[in-house]
């Protein structure tokens, strides 16, 4: 009696461990993914998307268990079946690079293949006690890979809590120290446009002739530079380069410039000075501890390219015809960072420093020169120049319009607009089409021209062709007589 | 009663590849996008007719649709009459014909208002699978009539190229 009793309880322990192991192997991508994004992620996005994966996966497998009617089996039809669900999308990609008449149907057509003859297989040649061994190894993989994936997050989150701890009790005395200085300080403003193109790269490569927008920036009181030049051509490089203030990142491998990205000059210099720091994080591009930021903005907490955890799974799964790419999101996004750096002129009468990176007029290209969502298809059509050149435009009208605001709001103060690199049209035509660059390095000196204006207090300040870099270290040193001088012109 | 078997094997294995093979052009049969190609005259070309085409996307979604927006008339336009559009792709071999939905426009009317036409049916959209047309260079033709009436048409000035699942301004 007892002998069958812990029989039935064993029997009972392994079938919940082939559940459990289904289980497991189900949660992987959502784990990847969670990982990937975690502080661009909500609570609630993260528990609404663990709900639709676990309700997906129980779906499925109620389904297996009618066709057959076996725990074990069930259970390993499950696990493969949930995860080349979840997976399509990623691996008709991935044939899509070798034979690009591989369309969405022949794929379903193949995974219905699959999934009939492995549910064949399973039926006729596994035993049930085989099925539930083999999904207790792979549910004890697939554990292995979920912990191994998700180490590097919880390690990150348990130095923020710390660091969080700390940080709040330093703040309160910077604040008390400084206060009086801080009545003196000018507010300075640093925007970053990514892939916001110098005037001669823009020339050369849309025909676009950007000066009216130059002459309108000089109205307003900017001193402007169109032969400008960046020292690298990516993001991390250089904007790296630019709150330390000079171009070593450009040599730098990327877990280093991840690394410099953290503990900047320009973010432990401005506060020394008496300043508190404001950021607006687009796509929570700056690595730098958050507690430093008196004042922080991340715009709507999404992620890149898909608003959601679950929209950024589903599209990475069968189901991804079913997503819909809701470009007025992004959209949103920009002019919402827009409408914070404005208010940003009223957040303190003096003694802020806004660093604000804005990943625009870089792609998803959304928007036409008005402002117009564009079609879905030219989100990231390199091959046409003038779908870039739309968006640069508009960002033309909401810079204008935002340093309008914030002179007509802060007339003293110091107001920096820059770019990391121009348009990169030549190595995305490589990259994508294989286009050859007749002259590598003649390319680069154009995709190297900036956008490099600023404002100091309405007042004359030449800045021709420096580097934003150059730019900053000169303003600095006329507001605060720091004596950096000029490093090395990017040429 | 084995040899059956093997047969039976045989034939859904070439089943399978036969759908799988021709599965796109299934696809574009049952969600009625087949193109059907033809030869179409496009010689005798129209000054009369003003058009513009606002938009004509990268191919996008599952099937790879190019939607084509834009407005067309002819000057010669009698008020009141029902008017159509169609688009032309002349392609190297075949040409194919994709008729497009019209709208009314006040504001093109508006700015033709010399011209002294009536706002029924002066814009379109029509929108085409890449998957429906073999590859090559395309010229397109704006074509408008009248219900009842002779067509006339004119040809945008930019040639497209078609490409896998690309479909292009040739020179960009």
């Amino acid at each position: 009696m007892a002998e069958s009793k812990s029989g039935s309880l064993r029997k009972g322990l392994n079938s919940a461990l082939s559940i459990l192991s289904s289980l497991i192997v189900a949660l992987l991508p959502y784990v990847y993914f969670a990982n990937k994004n975690f502080d661009m992620l909500g609570k609630k996005d993260l528990w609404l998307s663990l709900g639709i994966v676990c309700a997906h996966w129980l779906l499925v497998l109620l389904i297996n268990l009618l066709l057959f009617r076996e725990v074990h089996k069930a259970s390993l039809a499950t696990l493969f079946s949930v995860l080349l669900l979840s997976l399509f999308h990623t691996g008709l990609n991935f044939i899509n690079r070798v034979f690009p008449f591989f369309y969405y149907w022949h794929g379903i057509l193949l995974v219905t293949t699959l999934i009939v003859i492995s549910y064949l297989a399973f039926h006729k040649l596994f035993e049930p006690k085989t099925a539930g061994k083999i999904n207790l190894i792979l549910g004890l993989m697939f554990l292995g890979l979920i912990l191994i994936n998700s180490f590097p997050t919880v390690i990150a989150q348990v130095k923020k809590g710390s660091a969080q701890r700390t940080g709040s009790v330093s703040m309160i005395t910077d604040e008390l120290t400084s206060q009086k200085a801080k009545e003196e300080l000018n507010n300075i403003y640093l925007f970053v446009f990514d892939e916001y193109s110098g005037h001669e790269g823009l020339l050369r490569y849309t025909g676009y002739d950007n000066s009216a927008f130059y002459e309108s920036l000089e109205n307003l009181g900017f001193n402007t530079s169109k032969r400008s030049r960046t020292y690298a051509l990516t993001t991390k490089a250089e904007v790296s380069n630019l709150l330390n203030l000079n171009f070593n990142a450009s040599y730098y491998t990327e877990a280093e410039k991840n690394e410099i990205l953290k503990d900047t000059y320009l973010f432990k210099k401005l506060p020394e000075l008496g300043y508190d720091l404001n950021l607006i994080n687009d796509q929570g591009f700056i690595s730098t501890s958050q507690e430093k930021f008196k004042y922080l903005y991340l715009p709507q907490k999404m992620l890149s390219r898909q608003e959601s955890l679950i929209g950024l799974l589903m599209d990475k799964s069968v189901y991804y015809p079913l997503v819909k790419h809701e470009s007025n999101a992004r959209v949103l996004e920009i002019l919402q960072m827009f409408d914070y750096a404005k208010k940003s002129s009223t957040l303190q009468e003096a003694g802020l420093f806004t660093f604000g990176y804005f990943m625009f007029p870089h792609t998803p290209w959304v928007v036409d020169e008005n402002g117009t969502e564009i079609n879905k298809g030219d989100w990231d059509n390199w091959k046409n120049p003038q779908v870039y050149l739309g968006q640069l435009k508009y960002a033309n009208k909401l810079i204008y319009d935002m340093v309008e605001t914030l002179i007509e709001n802060d007339p003293n103060s110091t107001i920096f607009l820059l770019s990391d690199h121009g348009f990169r049209y030549p190595t995305h035509m490589y990259r994508l089409f294989g286009e050859e660059m007749e002259d590598s390095d003649l390319e680069r000196f154009y995709m190297r021209n900036i956008l490099n204006a600023v404002y100091v207090s309405g007042e004359k300040h030449d800045i021709e062709a420096y580097s934003g870099i150059n730019t900053v270290r000169t303003v600095l040193d006329k507001m605060f007589n720091l004596g950096l001088g000029l490093i090395e012109e990017a040429n | 009663m084995k040899n059956m078997k093997i047969l039976f094997v045989i034939l859904v294995a070439l089943l399978w590849i036969a759908l799988f093979v021709f599965s796109t052009k299934i696809i574009l049969f049952f969600t009625g996008n087949t193109l059907k190609g033809e030869q179409i005259d496009t010689s005798t070309l129209s000054p009369d007719i003003k058009y513009h085409i606002d938009r004509i996307s990268s191919p996008e979604g599952l099937l790879k649709m190019v939607t084509i927006e834009g407005w067309a008339f002819n000057v010669n336009y009698r008020d009141g009459s029902e008017r159509n559009v169609s688009l032309i792709l002349k392609g190297p071999a075949l040409s194919f014909e994709i008729p497009a939905k019209t709208y009314d426009s006040n504001g093109i009317a508006n700015h033709f208002k010399d011209l002294k036409i009536s706002s029924e049916d002066l814009k379109f959209d029509t929108s085409f699978s890449v998957l429906a047309i073999p590859n090559g260079k395309y010229e397109i033709f704006v074509k408008v009539w009248e219900t009842g009436e002779p067509f006339s048409m004119v040809q945008h000035y930019k040639n497209y190229v078609k490409f896998g699942n690309e479909f292009s301004v040739v020179g960009e």
